[in-house]
Formats: structure tokens, C-alpha cells, sequence
């Protein structure tokens, strides 16, 4: 037989090459093996805040900060302003329901950074530790 | 079938991007337009039914898992059979010798003495004489034939899916063409032998 006859019978033969057949559940299997990773996706932790959010605040505490700085205050922190405004509330609110609170009257508020900032950081640290929990629930549910 | 799984891209990206949106049933959808492809591929490297289906089913896992990273670069059933491919290679390289079922065994390793060669030009026959070529060749050369002429792979695409260069799979396409020529020539000598 001739180089050009085995040629044309091989064509000839690699045309009936077809399909083999999957398996009828085929497709059921590699759904149901597809379980384990959906139930991981139902359970994905998702935080509270976003990261826009987190933005967001630090740009507003910077902002904050700054004017802080800026515009200080002589008898002192910017914050009194909105201090004094308070205790002006507090005194009508004692007059009316007699109640003593001395509270604002004697407040000070340089304490006011020391205690946002770090609490600012708490909650960062807060958000990722919950975050590695949620990644590695496997682990602590041990 | 050949024309099911030459369906469009636009088709194979409007279900990925619905999966990516979480709809299961639209890689149910992809699961059902490639899984005979997808076997066949395993089935021709791996010669063994059950190891088919294990890595087919597996290479669909790895598949839903690693959609995110699917780019849309190439044609998405050149990344599915790179993944097929790849895993099959894999699990050769791993069973040196892997068991074969019985009716694999039948399948496969059709003793060359035994066959009555005699009504070749039937179709049942050419499709055991085609199963005794593809038997002669080593599992890269059965997979690089099923690519290219039952899922009609263009070069290129074979190149990606099996991580070589197109001159490459040229070359390897131009020797397996004549190591089953060659076979071919040794059963039609038999089978005039026989009838003389």
C-alpha cells in the first residue's frame, strides 16, 4: 500500500474518532463535590465597616486634628466650644428636672484626644482581629 | 457534539460572569457543555475510566475555585483542558502504572494477532483499528490528537494547553501522524497476509 493510500486511510480513520461518554451522574457528582466550598462562601466574613468607611473616618479625624491645631483655644481645646454649649444644656436640664450634675461644669478636656485616638486604634484592631477569627474558624472551634 | 462544544465565547462568558455572581446553575451549564470533552481528554491520557472521571470531576473543582483568575485571554475551553490536562499529566506521572478496569483492558489492548481485520472498512472496525493507533502512542501524543482533530484545536490552543511552543506541537503532531501510519501500514500488511 502506497504513503498516499495509508495517508487518506488514516484521515479516513481519525474522522470516526468521537467522544467518550461521561458518566450519566457526571454532573450531579461534581455539583454535590462543589458543597464544601459554597458552605466556605455562605460564611465569609464581611466587616461591619467597609474599608470606604474606615476612609472616611480617618480623613474626618485627620480633618479634626488639624483644626485642632489650627485654631486653638486659649482658655482650652477646641472642643470647649461645643463644652460650654453642653453645659449650657445641662444647667436648663437641672433646673428643670432639679437634678445634680456637676459633670460638664468641671470638665476637662484635654483628655479628649488621649482617649479618641487610642479607642480609634482599639476598634482597628478590634475589626481584624474579628476578621482572623471568622478566617480560621476552623481552628478555634477545636 | 462537535458543534455544541464549538458554541460561542460570548456564550462561555456571560455564564462565567453569572457564576462569579454566584448562579450554580449557570456552571452546571458549563459543567454539562464540556463534560464529555473534558472525559474523553482524561480518558485518552489516563486509560482508565474511574481515574478519568476522578480527574475530570477534580478539574472542574479546581476550575469553579480558580474562576476569579480566568481573564478571558484565551477561549475558556483552552483554560479547562490546560486544567484537564495538566491534572491527567499529573496523575500519570504519579501511578507509574495504573490499574486498568477489565472493560479498559478490552478497550485498549486489543491483541493485534486476534482481530479480524478482514471488515476494517466498517465503521465498528476503524473505530477498533483508530483505538489500537492511539493505543501505540504515549498519553501527550493521544491527548494531542484528540485536541486537535476531535475537538479541532487550532495549534496554538494545544500549545497553551500543554505549555509548549507551536513549532513544538508541529513537530510532535507531524511524528505521531507517522508513528500511527506506520502501525497502520503494519495491520493492513497483516490483514492482506491473512486473506491470501
Amino acid at each position: 500500500m502506497s504513503d498516499k493510500n495509508i495517508t487518506r486511510k488514516l484521515d479516513e480513520l481519525l474522522k470516526h474518532l468521537d467522544y467518550e461518554k461521561a458518566p450519566e451522574d457526571f454532573s450531579d457528582k461534581v455539583m454535590s463535590g462543589l458543597h464544601p466550598y459554597l458552605a466556605d462562601e455562605k460564611f465569609q466574613y464581611t466587616p461591619l465597616i467597609s474599608k470606604r468607611a474606615w476612609i472616611l473616618i480617618g480623613v474626618l479625624l485627620m480633618i479634626l486634628i488639624i483644626l485642632a491645631f489650627v485654631f486653638p483655644s486659649n482658655t482650652g481645646t477646641w472642643f470647649d466650644i461645643p463644652l460650654d454649649y453642653l453645659s449650657g444644656l445641662v444647667e436648663k436640664t437641672k433646673s428643670i428636672f432639679k437634678i445634680s450634675l456637676n459633670l460638664f461644669n468641671n470638665l476637662d478636656t484635654s483628655f479628649l484626644f488621649p482617649v479618641i485616638i487610642p479607642s480609634f486604634i482599639l476598634l482597628i484592631i478590634f475589626d481584624r482581629l474579628i476578621h482572623f477569627v471568622m478566617k480560621n474558624k476552623s481552628f478555634f472551634m477545636i | 457534539m462537535r458543534h455544541t462544544i464549538k458554541m460561542d465565547q460570548k456564550d462561555d462568558r456571560y455564564y462565567i460572569s453569572k457564576v462569579l455572581e454566584g448562579d450554580m446553575q449557570a456552571f452546571s451549564y458549563l459543567v454539562d457543555k464540556y463534560k464529555d470533552m473534558v472525559f474523553t481528554l482524561a480518558f485518552r491520557i489516563l486509560k482508565n475510566r474511574e481515574n478519568a472521571e476522578e480527574v475530570a470531576q477534580d478539574s472542574f473543582v479546581k476550575v469553579y475555585q480558580n474562576l476569579k483568575k480566568f481573564k478571558s485571554k484565551s477561549k475558556f475551553s483552552t483554560w479547562l483542558y490546560r486544567i484537564v490536562y495538566n491534572t491527567a499529566i499529573s496523575r500519570v506521572r504519579v501511578k507509574q502504572n495504573p490499574t486498568m478496569s477489565i472493560d479498559d483492558q478490552k478497550f485498549f489492548e486489543i491483541e493485534d494477532e486476534k482481530q479480524n481485520v478482514s471488515k476494517s472498512f466498517d465503521i465498528e472496525n476503524n473505530k477498533m483499528i483508530l483505538q489500537r493507533l492511539l493505543n501505540k502512542l504515549d498519553e501527550s501524543d493521544r491527548a494531542l490528537i484528540t485536541l486537535y482533530y476531535l475537538d479541532e484545536c487550532k495549534i496554538s490552543e494545544i500549545a497553551e494547553i500543554t505549555g509548549q511552543n507551536n513549532s513544538n506541537i508541529k513537530v510532535k503532531l507531524h511524528r505521531t501522524r507517522k508513528k500511527m501510519k506506520e502501525e497502520l501500514h503494519r495491520i493492513l500488511k497483516s490483514e492482506m497476509v491473512e486473506i491470501i
